[in-house]
């Protein structure tokens, strides 16, 4: 517990320092802001190397836990120095309001981020069903191939075609690629007890050998649904890093225009 | 689920999964990646699922293809390999497809490209000076008046105008700004106490703002314009210097020890203001300079130096204030009690008050008629020889005042003329004594006592010029009255407004009401001051408030030739 | 070796002893001595065998004699012992552009520059100088010609277990692969006697100085429970079959044979030498799991004590003490421990009585020292652990899929530092929110290793971890068939243009791939450090502390 706790105490206790020493500094240092920017600068260089290190996993660089401990609590000890660089006032210049809003977008994108690193791997090991990424469109067709065939099957055998006809009406579509991405991240399973009411439906049309046929059916709908909820929760948890990342250099990008600007039209004056 | 078994049914195990490839099998989004794979350049290198091996057997000459396909991969096909030992299965070729983190690794560069774009985009040309602005200019270094100033410039926000050292161009900025970080932005100087320095810039303030008396010739270390007076705060005026700014130094006590050592040293001469309107009273300057540490008005300023110093008003002029504002008999002028303002007024500016005259705000009471039988005969007032030729032509006065004012004719007023002197006279005993008695009376001794005796407003019409003057008479020169000297400010440093004021009492402030004698000193303390002016009271609390940092004001802004900026 | 080094040694004993007939034709004695063995020359002070490393060949003298440091043993750096070379900084940097680009590159035999354990170049003799010197206040025994040693370290595959050097004049050895050694034994009667009786010579006695109440026996009450001990092997020596079958039928613990049962009049205590054996109590109408034993771990004192203490009140065993997978174990019968062990021991060393709610309690730990402390494992767990026999692993990968985010950076990793190529599968059994992924564990008893025709794969000496060395891979796959955790895949290898080699038959030329642990590289396994959400783990399951400890981190 008390080593659960030191992460935040410590962040904490760093970014009352910081408040405190600007509080300290602000009147005696004509220059603070300049300081204040290049600890910025450097608290975003050095989140960026967590990037970096996973680049170079040969090297024995502390391990990557650590790192992103250190990342999560340094990214929101930056917000802090980010509001007092800005003396907690919105720019107004393009340029700067671009690059504040870059960072208060990434810093966003990275909370956002760091919830769902914790919330969804829990629904997953629920969901069960557990499946690498990569591999979900194979095990996907697995599925739809051992659907057709039985579906195929049950015909001959009971002379009838109203389970191939749902099927191909309504099955064919979910089961011929990923569906319900945003139910799926919405936590709702109301697209699966759609399909699978309609399956009950069904069954007072069905003769013996379709109904059990319907039944197994069910079972692999179920699978299906399972496999995308994982399709859209992995999906989820590596999409955030789309806005996360390209931000990130984005970000770096004006800060580095920034302090040019900055010392270009400082003048030597203050 | 089931318990301890690979939770995903047909999950092939035998084949490592790599999500470290950059490239992913075209066909892997139906389900069927094949065997070979892209190559590490995208490329799709789909062939045949296996090479036939000719199969010689002994004394064959021809042999037979067989397949070889391994058992990962389903083992020999049935159907083996045609006749000419092509394998039979083709594999169909795809478009490989960048696996999700290669697409991540395209995002964000595609995000670099477009940010650097946007920056290259903003940063030159005609959209600079906007892109880059902080925030608006004051509406002093904008707009189309500052825009004629330079020719060059049509309208808007001329940044080189100021920050002449910011090239144009890219090249040119980064030149610049490597330029200041070796200069005056060197690393050491973020994070001294004391960084400023004359820059560049504030030579493109001089070229406009020339002239301007520097604060003190004891400052020690130089300041640059930009530390006090901010810009890019928004439009609109400048923003007002902040107190730190002052307090910056006048609150370092190293910064002020300095300064003090400097004051010392150089010559007086150095620290002469330039005249200020109107007469202040005199303090004289300290020999250590104003060096007292302050850090905020109501805290730690100090005392106004003529309270503190106790100098006593040297005016010479004899003033009651208790008496005059008792409301009694004295403070009383035409049925009216006296008040403030019926002798001090402000003056034209509204700032300050006008000087006391006796035109305006004594004679009303104090006449300066000397004889008792024509009260309506008054002395002039303002010269000691107007006064005592008045006198030496008494005949003519009353003459002139019998045929003026009671309608005598030349004869009758002649014979007035000579009736009065005679009767003076005889109560003076001659005319010498009579300039005596009209010079030095002052209400209790003197030559006249009978006038001396008079109470209230009787005795205010008739007593001598000693009442309120400082009069000597010696034999040779006769009668000399010092002229009395009121100050109009006494605060020496500062200024003040009592239009602002208004809605105080002025006894709130000065204590007339108590004060007995002219040596006393009626300026509020400042306490009484600060009571308002703090944190706490609510009012205004800012240096700039009573304090201007330059002794000139800035040249005229338009009559000045704009120097070429260096 | 050569035909004429076969047809001397068929002249020598034990081999003109042996009955050619009673080996298959598979196995025919000369093909064993000529595949599986070969001669070699040691010099005096050369060392044969380190204490401590692992090794899979015993060694028979031939001529000459050798020295066995029996106690207190050879410093380790003495004997040259030291950890295998890994990449230098520059090297293990030059990985992020040097990685083949391509998938599986195989770049031929030599072309790996890393020092892999196991590589026949890589035996370098070290020969200690001054040897009386080295060897003074150190208790030694000498082995003659004829005199076979080593055997216990390749059958078991444990690591060795002395040190022994050559004495002066040097020695002549005849090394035999374990494989040789275990024909031998199937076929050759008299080479099972032979390694039976030095083992009870030799091995009883280090492995009874484990028993945590020996010190307290006088030397002639250690003789009698040496004399009495009985050594007792369950279960196939290649399990891994047998295990696949019973996950395939869906095992239970009673389908495991027992070496003692719950109930029974406890005949002696059971001392685990290799392998485990899964402690189970009757619960409802199944068994519980509630531990298991590993090597060195007793089971039966404390019935046995209490029935001594209290002959009036006499109590059955306990527990049930299966089989699972190869067990050797050690039996001292009753009546020696009633004998001679309780009464030399001091009260306070007694173990408990056994109250009436002895049987809610699970007293065994796998080691030892932490008997008393059970495990605080959950059941399910525990069950979990043992039914797939993850047991068996000193570096299995547990995974927390509570935390995982499956960001594959594990893999990444692992593809980083493998010249491309992943050499784990992030998938496999989960139970509740842990998988153990599909990693080489390491195992305690490693039974990839038994159908290796080439020793390709092998404990890698100083740790032993178990690596494959490519280069005398064959592709046989037989070590992935064997493996019962899915941990071992066959790869095609390509050349550096991706092009899938293929033998003279045209077929693809395979090669067995794993984690190798890291092994040459800076800072241990690279997945467990590229793991950002602290999920993986490598962990020793062979004591479930470190899971438990793991679990409630």
């Amino acid at each position: 517990m008390l080593a659960r706790a030191a992460w935040p105490s410590a962040m904490l206790a760093a970014a009352a320092a910081c408040v405190g020493a600007f509080e300290l500094a602000e009147p005696r240092f004509p220059r603070i802001d300049f300081v204040t920017g290049w600890v910025l600068l450097f608290l975003a260089l050095f989140l960026t190397a967590y990037n970096l290190r996973k680049k170079v996993a040969v090297l024995p660089l502390l391990s990557a836990r650590i790192w992103l401990r250190v990342h999560s609590w340094v990214g929101l000890l930056a917000t802090v120095v980010f509001g007092l660089h800005l003396r907690w006032q919105i720019p107004r210049g393009p340029l700067e309001a671009i690059l504040a809003a870059l960072f208060a977008a990434v810093t966003l994108s990275g909370i956002a981020g760091w919830w769902l690193s914790i919330a969804i791997p829990r629904r997953l090991t629920g969901a069960g069903g557990e499946i690498p990424y990569e591999r979900i469109p194979v095990v996907m067709r697995g599925l739809r191939e051992r659907a057709e065939a039985l579906v195929v099957a049950a015909i001959p055998e009971s002379g009838a075609t109203t389970l191939a006809d749902f099927y191909s009406a309504r099955l064919s579509p979910f089961f011929s690629g990923p569906s319900n991405f945003a139910s799926h991240v919405l936590g709702s399973r109301r697209a699966l007890n759609g399909l699978l009411s309609e399956i009950g439906e069904l069954k007072r049309y069905l003769g013996p050998v379709e109904m059990s046929s319907s039944v197994e059916l069910a079972a692999l709908v179920r699978e299906k649904d399972t496999l995308d909820l994982h399709r859209a929760m992995q999906l989820t948890l590596k999409g955030w890093l789309f806005i996360h990342i390209p931000l990130t250099y984005g970000m770096l990008a004006f800060a580095a225009a920034h302090v040019v600007v900055v010392y270009a039209f400082s003048g030597g004056a203050r | 689920m089931n318990e301890g078994r690979a939770p995903t049914p047909d999950f092939d195990a035998s084949r490592y999964e790599r999500p470290n490839s950059k490239w992913v099998c075209g066909h892997s989004r139906e389900g069927c990646p094949c065997r070979v794979g892209p190559s590490p350049s995208g490329q799709c290198r789909a062939t045949t699922e296996c090479s036939p091996r000719l199969v010689l057997q002994p004394g064959e000459t021809k042999g037979t293809w067989a397949c070889t396909r391994p058992a990962a991969w389903g083992g020999p096909c049935k159907t083996g390999p045609l006749p000419d030992g092509r394998c039979c299965r083709e594999v169909a070729p795809c478009q490989p497809e960048r696996s999700l983190r290669a697409r991540r690794g395209l995002v964000t560069r595609a995000a670099l490209a477009s940010s650097v774009a946007a920056l290259l985009f903003g940063l030159s040309g005609g959209n600079r000076d906007s892109f880059v602005n902080p925030r608006p200019l004051s509406r002093s270094h904008s707009g189309v008046e500052f825009a004629r100033l330079e020719k060059g410039h049509a309208g808007g926000q001329g940044c080189t105008l100021c920050h002449t050292d910011s090239a144009t161009g890219l090249a040119g900025l980064a030149r610049s700004a490597a330029r200041a970080s070796r200069a005056s932005l060197r690393p050491a100087s973020l994070v001294s106490e004391h960084p400023k320095d004359l820059s560049r810039m504030d030579r493109s303030c001089l070229a406009c703002h020339q002239h301007k008396a520097f604060h003190q010739a004891d400052v020690a270390e130089a300041t640059s314009c930009s530390v006090c007076h901010r810009e890019h705060q928004g439009a609109g005026p400048m923003a007002a210097v902040a107190s730190a700014a002052c307090t910056n130094c006048h609150g370092d006590w190293r910064r002020m020890a300095a300064s003090r050592k400097l004051s010392e040293a150089l010559p007086a001469g150095l620290f002469a203001k330039a005249d200020t309107p109107g007469f202040v009273h005199a303090a004289p300057r300290p020999r250590w300079g104003y060096t007292d540490l302050i850090t905020s008005f109501a805290v730690d300023h100090p005392e106004f130096r003529v309270l503190r110093d106790k100098s006593p008003d040297l005016n010479t002029l004899k003033f009651n204030h208790r008496l005059h504002l008792s409301g009694g008999e004295v403070g009383t002028v035409g049925g009216h009690p006296l008040d403030c303002a019926y002798c001090h007024k402000a003056d034209a500016a509204k700032a300050y008050m006008a000087p006391v005259t006796f035109e305006a705000s004594c004679r009303a009471c104090h006449a300066l008629n000397f004889d008792p039988g024509n009260p309506a005969m008054t002395l002039p007032h303002g010269n000691v020889a107007f006064v005592r030729a008045y006198l030496r032509s008494l005949p003519l006065q009353y003459a002139d005042f019998a045929s003026r004012a009671l309608g005598m004719n030349a004869t009758q007023a002649a014979g007035f003329a000579r009736e009065q002197v005679r009767s003076l006279l005889r109560r003076d005993g001659s005319g010498e004594l009579l300039e005596r008695s009209v010079f030095l009376s002052n209400g209790k001794e003197g030559p006249t006592p009978e006038e001396a005796g008079l109470k209230g407003g009787a005795r205010s019409q008739v007593q001598g010029c000693a009442l309120c003057h400082e009069v000597s008479w010696t034999a040779s020169e006769g009668p000399k009255v010092t002229p009395p000297q009121t100050p109009e400010r006494w605060l020496t440093l500062a200024s003040f407004n009592h239009a602002a004021h208004s809605a105080t009492a002025c006894t709130e402030c000065h204590a007339a009401a108590a004060s007995d004698r002219t040596s006393d000193v009626l300026l509020p303390s400042q306490k009484t001051c600060a009571r308002c002016h703090s944190e706490k009271g609510g009012a205004r609390d800012s240096c700039t408030v009573c304090h201007t940092y330059h002794n000139e004001q800035p040249a005229a802004l338009a009559k000045e030739p704009l120097a070429s900026t260096p | 070796m050569s035909a004429i080094e076969v047809a001397r040694l068929l002249r020598i004993a034990p081999f003109k002893d042996m009955d050619p007939a009673n080996f298959p034709k598979s196995a025919q004695l000369q093909d064993i001595l000529k595949n599986d063995a070969r001669l070699r020359h040691f010099e005096a002070g050369e060392i044969i065998v380190r204490e401590g490393d692992y090794g899979t060949s015993a060694f028979m003298v031939l001529s000459g004699s050798a020295e066995v440091v029996l106690s207190p043993g050879l410093p380790p750096r003495l004997v040259g012992r030291s950890e295998a070379k890994r990449r230098g900084i520059f090297r293990a940097l030059a990985q992020l552009w040097s990685n083949s680009r391509e998938q599986e590159v195989y770049r031929g035999v030599g072309a790996r520059r890393g020092a892999v354990a196991g590589d026949p170049g890589s035996e370098r003799g070290v020969v200690l100088q001054d040897v009386p010197r080295v060897l003074s206040g150190q208790r030694t025994a000498t082995i003659e010609a004829g005199d076979v040693f080593g055997e216990i370290a390749a059958l078991s595959r444990m690591p060795r277990t002395a040190t022994i050097l050559a004495n002066a004049g040097g020695a002549e050895m005849l090394e035999i692969r374990w494989q040789g050694l275990r024909d031998l034994m199937r076929y050759a009667p008299q080479v099972r006697k032979f390694i039976d009786t030095i083992y009870r010579e030799r091995a009883l006695s280090t492995y009874l100085e484990e028993l945590p109440f020996m010190r307290h026996l006088s030397t002639e009450a250690k003789r009698q429970l040496m004399d009495a001990t009985q050594f007792e092997t369950y279960g196939e020596y290649d399990w891994s079959g047998e295990y696949k079958q019973l996950m395939q039928s869906g095992s239970t613990a009673s389908q495991e044979p027992t070496i003692a049962a719950e109930g029974d009049y406890p005949n002696g205590i059971v001392m685990v030498r290799a392998g485990f054996a899964r402690v189970t109590q009757r619960y409802g109408r199944g068994h519980r799991t509630l531990n298991y034993l590993g090597s060195g771990s007793m089971y039966g004192f404390e019935e046995i004590a209490h029935n001594w203490r209290q002959p009036n009140n006499q109590v059955p065993l306990q527990y049930t003490l299966r089989v699972i997978g190869y067990t050797h174990v050690l039996v001292i019968p009753a009546s020696v421990i009633e004998s001679v062990v309780l009464p030399a021991l001091p009260a306070a060393l007694l173990p408990p009585l056994m109250g009436p709610a002895a049987g809610s309690r699970a007293p065994f730990a796998a080691e030892p020292e932490s008997r008393e402390a059970p495990s605080s494992l959950p059941p399910d767990v525990m069950e979990f652990v043992t039914k797939n026999r993850f047991y068996n692993g000193t570096e299995a990968m547990v995974i927390d899929m509570d935390r995982c985010t499956r960001c594959d950076d594990c893999v990444r990793a692992c593809a980083a530092t493998h010249d491309n190529n992943p050499r784990f599968l992030r998938h496999g059994p989960i139970h509740d929110n842990l998988m153990v992924a599909q990693a080489c564990m390491h195992c305690t008893d490693p039974v990839c290793m038994i159908g290796c025709p080439t020793g390709a794969i092998h404990r890698e000496t100083f740790h032993g971890n178990v690596v494959i060395n490519p280069d005398s891979c064959i592709g046989c796959s037989a070590c992935a068939n064997h493996c019962p955790y899915g941990a071992i895949r066959m790869v095609e290898a390509r050349d550096e243009s991706g092009t899938i080699i293929v033998a003279s038959d045209s077929k693809p030329i395979n090669k067995a791939t794993k984690c190798d642990l890291c092994i040459d590289q800076y800072g241990g396994p690279a997945c467990e450090r590229a793991c950002p959400h602290d999920a993986l783990k490598r962990m020793n399951l062979n004591t479930l502390k470190e899971l438990a400890d793991w679990i409630e981190r």
